[in-house]
């Protein structure tokens, strides 16, 4: 699976741009600020139909724009497919495939699988449990629509119960019979992401395991561990066990909706002893493994886009993660970075992998309308 | 939007308020009552404040009614030991086109939904057990939407009526009559296939029987 052909309208600072990409690796290169991530961020919408960086669709808009397009052609096994998305101020946004547009987008993700790599990465060592929850959720969303489905479930009758806890500190009755049917819904629901959650994470596990000693080229033992309050015990029990504690507080104090996923590296969480270096393979291998499983779900290569990569790796952990990316188990890969030159002289030693440049020109401003 | 008058303004502004009317079509309603004679606007205008004034609820069932037990639950013909549960009006008046419901309605006023701040005091729920306890009542039949909310309403009303003796049944969920298969959407169709039913020969389009 692959793009091969794609344009983008008053998207962000690309008032009209094309690429004829090519099937291998396609690198943009530019000067910062010149909106190569942009590019990369059009084809993250491609796969979500929204921005990676701001679920606002009005924020990817070109300055005084009241409308932008993206458009691609997609070969797949199936053939060869056109996609276009479409976001005017004020309309609903829309997305044609074949001219024929998706009427919900929860059946159209997984289409156009993707994993992107970027420097914020390292940020998920750092922030919140749902920053992590988020990413392996995408992932898993993407070849997996019933756990999706699932997901969304429980976060409804979470909210209800959580509303009902308020309600009931509050001053309505405590009504034991309803709040029960939410706590029946929550474990049913909550069960099947949980279960899913923990197959995946072993899934994942050897694959990571690997990319993170191919990358590092250390020998420390990097892991990932699945916390959840259901490794415990079951949704049910928690909740009449939390009971009294979820009335104190007005909402929901154990569940998956507080799992986490603990980085280790020796036995020792990445965030508080890993180095600058040893975090940036971390996620790095993350990502990769992530990729993999999506690969062997899906049956297909996802897109991968490194988003300056070069910047932040240093030369030896660069040209392990090329090597490993130019194996035939990866598809179509986007690369930007600022030097056109580091691209070719890290690709110079893999003659076999195809390699296209497209240099993005220089800054255009927009005239006033 | 600027008017040339304060009453059109003020009529544009009520009309607006209504589900799916917009200031455009208010305006166009205005305009229309305008070009009409004074009488149309009369009507109107008197219809809609006996509607508000006059309006009444069945004290049985709950529905709509003129009286004060509405024509379905003072037919003669109706079985009153089957009460069909329903969310509102609308929902009556889509059952009673199919001609296939021949005993009595309760109608609840909504469905369970904490978020938007309606819990089982602001529904006919009590006055349903109270009608089940009081009239014997055989079967309930659950005809709510299939949503989040209908299904919360359903399970809490089947732990409310667990110790009396009344069957509870829900109306069943699947393929529309004359769809395809293959455009159903996934759930529908594995819940229809959970939920199949022996075969009886019918008439598939049996409204008229």
């Amino acid at each position: 699976m692959h793009l091969r052909r794609l344009k983008l309208q008053n998207f962000k600072n690309h008032t009209f741009v094309e690429f004829d990409l090519c099937q291998q690796v396609n690198c943009l290169t530019g000067l910062n600020g010149i909106g190569k991530t942009n590019v990369l961020d059009a084809i993250y919408y491609l796969s979500f139909t929204k921005s990676f960086f701001n679920s606002q669709d009005q924020y990817a808009l070109q300055h005084g724009a009241s409308w932008f397009t993206i458009d691609a052609e997609l070969e797949s096994a199936a053939g060869s497919n056109t996609l276009k998305l479409i976001y005017q101020t004020g309309q609903k946004k829309q997305l044609l495939i074949d001219q024929n547009e998706v009427e919900r987008f929860a059946d159209y993700i997984g289409t156009v699988p993707l994993i992107m790599i970027l420097p914020g990465d390292i940020q998920l060592i750092h922030e919140t449990a749902e920053a992590r929850r988020k990413l392996i959720d995408s992932v898993i969303a993407s070849c997996n629509k019933k756990y999706l489905a699932n997901l969304m479930a429980y976060n409804k009758y979470l909210d209800q119960r959580n509303k009902l806890l308020r309600d009931f500190a509050n001053g309505i009755t405590y009504d034991e019979s309803l709040l029960s049917i939410y706590n029946q819904r929550l474990h049913e629901y909550g069960q099947l992401v949980f279960e899913v959650r923990k197959q995946v994470l072993e899934a994942i596990q050897s694959n990571f395991h690997s990319h993170y000693k191919d990358i590092s080229g250390a020998k420390e033992l990097a892991q990932l561990v699945y916390v959840s309050d259901l490794h415990e015990m079951d949704m049910q029990t928690w909740l009449a066990q939390q009971s009294f504690t979820d009335r104190q507080a007005q909402r929901t104090t154990k569940g998956i909706h507080k799992d986490d996923f603990l980085f280790l590296l020796d036995d020792f969480a990445i965030k508080k002893y890993g180095s600058q270096g040893q975090q940036k393979s971390f996620v790095i291998a993350l990502k990769l493994a992530l990729y993999d499983y999506l690969q062997a779900q899906k049956g297909v290569q996802p897109l991968l886009l490194l988003d300056d990569i070069f910047e932040k790796l240093d030369a030896q952990r660069l040209r392990l993660l090329i090597q490993r990316i130019s194996q035939q188990a990866f598809g179509q890969i986007f690369i930007t970075d600022t030097h056109q030159q580091r691209v070719a002289d890290a690709f110079a030693s893999l003659p076999h992998v195809q390699v296209k440049y497209f240099e993005i020109a220089a800054f255009k401003p927009t005239l006033d309308r | 939007m600027n008017f040339p008058s304060k009453l059109i303004e003020e009529a544009v502004q009520e009309l607006s308020k209504f589900p799916g009317v917009g200031k455009k079509s208010a305006l166009r309603m205005v305009l229309y009552l305008l070009k009409k004679d004074t009488e149309t606007a009369d009507k109107l205008g008197h219809s809609i404040i006996r509607l508000r004034n006059e309006i009444t609820y069945c004290t049985r069932c709950y529905n709509v009614s003129d009286a004060a037990v509405c024509n379905i639950c003072s037919n003669p013909k109706r079985d009153n030991q089957v009460i069909c549960v329903v969310e509102d009006l609308k929902d009556v008046m889509a059952i009673e086109n199919t001609n296939q419901f021949f005993g009595t309605y309760h109608v609840l006023g909504g469905l369970i939904n904490p978020i938007y701040g309606i819990g089982p005091d602001q529904l006919q729920l009590e006055s349903l057990i109270e009608r089940i306890q009081k009239e014997g009542t055989k079967e309930i039949i659950m005809a709510l939407s299939a949503t989040m909310e209908g299904d919360t309403t359903i399970f809490y009303l089947s732990k409310k009526l667990k110790d009396l003796d009344v069957q509870l049944s829900t109306i069943s969920k699947g393929i529309a009559i004359g769809d395809e298969l293959e455009y159903a959407d996934e759930i529908t169709l594995g819940r229809s296939i959970l939920s199949r039913v022996p075969y009886r020969n019918q008439v598939q389009s049996g409204s008229n029987d």
